[in-house]
């Protein structure tokens, strides 16, 4: 295997760990990519440094962190939204909780499959539509806490199925 | 109430960006202080990212369903004639790493989840369907008599090869290459100039009579003026459209080299860079809308 492949198929496999780093701590999708796309290119950069006996979404993400704590801009606060104290912080709990993620996508699709329908159609709105709260709230002619609280507890739910699959190792 | 209890309140509000000035410092905080609440950050920004690639996967399926329902046709002779003569299929394939791709067996378990019926059980499909196959169908008559059939293309200069031999006209349906070190401007009567640099190679195709430029390598410029088509190009990274837009072009194709100098190769990349309008990049099964005065990088996966 070849420099490329091996570090396009390292980089593909946490591609949804790395997103999901960046997209906690970046607000907007164009921006969410933009960075992605800054970090993959240094990753290739600095890739003949990369130790291999460290994990590769550690080291992705350790950079990721770097980029994203020097583009933070105190007065603006946007698109980075957190300072760069919760950024180390919150790329150090990825790190602890980095074997977790492992096999989350399918105890989620499991998790998704069970719910009802109205509460899948809840979160269709709000993730494959992208729509706010407020127009959630207008399309389904509720309150807008009614919204906020309903989808607060179906991510909590969901986060708690997926643990519960995990743990009992479910999820194959 | 505990920090725990606190933080997932604060955690939830943020990613609803519902969350204050001074609730985001509170939380910044916690983060900072109490490992559980990062541990609950973390948990709750993975949950996010998954949400999103399942429901937007749900979504692309869903497109692939309406496309599987929708009333078959037989190629036309122009599509016929590029398979033939490029040795390719036809219909353009789904880019090299599209997440959807493997996930096209599981449409009938997507279905299920998103309490889709089944086709034979699904007239509103098929009547959508025959909508937009009546609208298209229109739209392609209607912009036929407005435009008295396809427009001319014309290569205003630089030279093209196919299969080594250089033409004088710009040759559809058949792979072409930019010969000499000048750039190949063509353009299109209806609005379209491309121009494409030396060593450049692709296709020129028309599908219902709209233009389609299939780019194997190299790069160029592009200005679609405003028409009643809009421009399509088709790359192995993904397709990119526009209504109207001044954008260029670069594929680079990388090439496998000792691993000892990996940062000295180019990884195999699309990149774009919208001047004017705006283009829209299918890649992966995600579309990506590049505005003017921005510039996207397309990786491979393979």
């Amino acid at each position: 295997m070849d420099a490329q492949e091996e570090y396009l198929k390292l980089l593909f496999g946490c591609e949804l760990e790395i997103r999901a780093f960046i997209g906690s701590i970046v607000r907007g999708s164009h921006d969410r990519d933009d960075v992605f796309q800054e970090v993959a290119l240094t990753l290739w950069k600095e890739f003949p440094r990369y130790d291999r006996s460290r994990s590769f979404a550690a080291w992705a993400r350790g950079i990721a962190a770097m980029k994203l704590m020097q583009r933070w801009d105190k007065t603006k606060r946007l698109p980075i939204v957190l300072s760069p104290e919760a950024i180390q912080a919150v790329s150090s709990a990825f790190d602890r909780s980095e074997a977790l993620a492992s096999g989350k996508a399918e105890a989620l699709e499991q998790c998704l499959d069970q719910l009802p329908e109205k509460s899948r159609q809840l979160l269709a709105l709000r993730y494959e539509r992208s729509l706010k709260i407020e127009q959630i709230a207008l399309e389904l002619q509720a309150t807008l806490d009614a919204v906020y609280q309903s989808l607060s507890r179906l991510r909590a739910r969901l986060l708690d199925c997926v643990n519960r699959r995990l743990s009992a190792g479910g999820a194959a | 109430m505990s920090n725990s209890e606190r933080g997932q309140e604060l955690i939830q509000k943020y990613l609803e960006a519902l969350a204050s000035e001074a609730e985001i410092a509170e939380l910044e905080g916690l983060l900072a202080t109490d490992p559980e609440v990062a541990a609950a950050f973390a948990a709750a920004a993975r949950l996010e990212a998954g949400l999103l690639g399942y429901f937007r996967q749900q979504y692309k399926i869903d497109q692939v369903a309406a496309l599987l329902n929708a009333p078959e046709s037989p190629a036309t002779p122009a599509a016929g004639a590029a398979a033939e003569n490029t040795g390719e299929p036809a219909e353009p394939r789904l880019p090299p790493g599209s997440t959807f791709t493997p996930r096209l067996d599981r449409l009938a378990e997507a279905r299920r989840v998103t309490g889709r019926k089944p086709r034979s059980e699904s007239p509103r499909w098929k009547s959508i369907a025959a909508a937009a196959l009546v609208l298209i169908l229109g739209s392609v008559a209607v912009w036929s008599i407005k435009r008295g059939g396809e427009e001319p293309l014309r290569l205003v200069s630089g030279r093209l090869t196919v299969a080594g031999r250089e033409v004088t006209a710009v040759p559809e349906n058949a792979i072409f290459e930019v010969a000499g070190d000048d750039a190949a401007v063509i353009e299109f009567g209806n609005g379209i100039r491309l121009e494409l640099t030396a060593l450049t190679r692709a296709t020129l195709n028309r599908k219902s009579g709209r233009p389609v430029l299939v780019v194997k390598s190299g790069s160029g410029d592009f200005n679609v003026a405003r028409n009643p088509l809009d421009f399509r190009m088709e790359t192995a990274f993904g397709v990119v459209t526009t209504e109207a837009g001044r954008f260029s072009l670069n594929i680079v194709e990388g090439r496998p080299g000792p691993s000892s100098q990996p940062a000295s190769l180019p990884l195999p990349s699309l990149t774009v860079v919208v001047a004017e309008g705006s283009v829209s990049v299918e890649h992966g099964g995600i579309s990506t809308q590049i505005k003017a005065g921005q510039q996207r990088v397309f990786f491979s996966s393979t």
